[in-house]
């Protein structure tokens, strides 16, 4: 269409004349991969792979559950061993009690002194909580085993555990079973516990049963070493005496 | 002429050892009127019969406290006090010791459980071994320490263990303070451990 041939022999001038001005340095390659990068690694990425939401939504929502989970902890009574809070010195690994005083030979009848040594194991942790200032331990259980100059008072015990220390120091207390083969001491024990020297010093009250039957068996322990109590007491026949 | 604790529950016991011994050589099989007889109070032994006793105790220097708060406590009693009557009456194989009250002073780390002692105490004696309870008064200028006792004696008085649960008085009062006093008979010192807190003594004990 001949017509038509200034008009396209204009249009093909502007073409070129705004060719010709154009900034031609643009590396296409090169500015996509930059995009793609800023995609990948924006804040909708999370260490290098692409997320579906921006990270600090993720953020924020980690940091809320993790509130949640330790405000659930904070208040409700918690069951293990908190080291700056021992109940008692108690050994975990414990030893064999110390032996039994060789100078208080008994024949293990009728009414005795007695003497000799005892390891506590922690076997079950107690539940600890605050109540103010008081940290309230409950129902822990010590196992201990006793080596006595008496065979009537060797052997192994359960001792149901609580305390309130203030903050690391205080009373303690609770139900007492001693056992062997002959018989049981049954009764409570209360003292004072205390941290700093992850020690304690305690008294007891046992009624005996089976070969025991009738007797009375009182006793003090007082913690020489970690998880080691030095025991002193009697065996006497009768009920237990009532504190007046 | 200062008496030590020793030699005062030595002289506790001995009574009932000697009372228990001649228990034992007796006959075991009592006549039907001796098991009905009534128990016959016997007067305590006197002042005259107390062994002199050894030099007054010198404490070992311990770390004080604060004298606040809860505290860990230890120290000594030494007996400077008196030792007035009481009766023994014997009922089968046991001597029983009544109405006896014993005073001395607690040396202590911490001020608030330093001071004067009473002790109302009653003992059960066997042949080798005897059940003790009590009350007990610690006292000083600031306020008191009042509450029961209980424990062991043995060695005929020289040696003994026993714990007492005392609820503050006066300036202690809202604080308990738990004490356990121990005497081998091989030592000379009674020693004292216990701890000081706020709070009321344990309902089971």
């Amino acid at each position: 269409m001949p017509e038509l041939d200034p008009f396209d022999a204009r249009l093909e001038a502007a073409v070129h004349g705004f060719a010709d001005r154009a900034q031609t340095s643009v590396d296409a390659a090169a500015t996509a991969e930059r995009a793609m990068r800023h995609r990948h690694r924006g804040r909708l990425a999370w260490l290098g792979v692409a997320v579906p939401v921006p990270v600090s939504i993720l953020v924020v929502l980690t940091l809320l559950v993790l509130a949640l989970v330790a405000s659930l902890g904070i208040g409700a009574p918690r069951r293990g061993q908190d080291a700056a809070l021992p109940i008692v010195a108690v050994s975990p690994g414990a030893a064999s009690p110390p032996a039994a005083r060789p100078d208080l030979a008994s024949d293990g009848k009728g009414d005795e002194v007695v003497g000799g040594g005892a390891t506590l194991t922690l076997t079950t942790p107690y539940t600890y909580s605050r109540a103010g200032a008081t940290t309230q331990l409950r129902d822990g259980v010590i196992t201990v085993t006793t080596r006595m100059s008496d065979p009537r008072v060797s052997g192994t015990g359960t001792w149901r555990v609580n305390a309130d220390l203030h903050p690391t120091t205080g009373p303690g207390w609770g139900t007492y079973r001693l056992e062997n083969a002959a018989g049981a001491w049954d009764g409570t024990c209360s003292g004072a516990a205390w941290d700093a020297e992850r020690g304690g010093a305690w008294s007891c009250r046992l009624t005996g049963s089976g070969a025991y039957d009738g007797y009375s068996y009182l006793f003090s322990a007082t913690t020489s070493d970690p998880g080691i109590d030095d025991v002193r007491g009697v065996i006497v026949p009768g009920p237990l005496p009532s504190p007046e | 002429m200062r008496i030590s604790t020793r030699a005062t529950l030595g002289l506790a016991l001995a009574g009932a050892l000697v009372v228990a011994c001649s228990g034992a050589a007796a006959p075991r099989a009592p006549a039907a009127n001796q098991a009905a007889a009534p128990a016959v109070a016997t007067p305590a032994p006197t002042p005259k019969e107390i062994t002199p006793p050894p030099a007054t105790p010198t404490p070992t220097p311990m770390p004080t406290t604060d004298g606040q708060g809860a505290e860990v406590v230890r120290g000594v009693e030494v007996f400077n006090g008196t030792l007035d009557g009481y009766t023994i009456t014997k009922v089968g194989d046991v001597a029983q010791y009544r109405g006896g009250v014993l005073s001395f002073t607690d040396r202590m780390n911490d001020p608030r459980v330093d001071g004067t002692v009473t002790f109302s105490w009653s003992v059960d004696a066997y042949v080798s071994a005897a059940s003790e309870w009590g009350s007990m008064k610690v006292e000083n200028k600031n306020g008191s320490w009042v509450g029961p006792c209980a424990g062991a004696a043995w060695a005929v008085g020289d040696g003994f263990a026993w714990s007492c649960w005392l609820t503050g008085k006066g300036a202690y009062d809202g604080y308990t303070y738990y004490k356990q006093s121990l005497k081998e008979e091989s030592e000379q010192f009674v020693t004292i451990i216990g701890a000081v807190y706020p709070g009321e003594p344990p309902k089971e004990r």
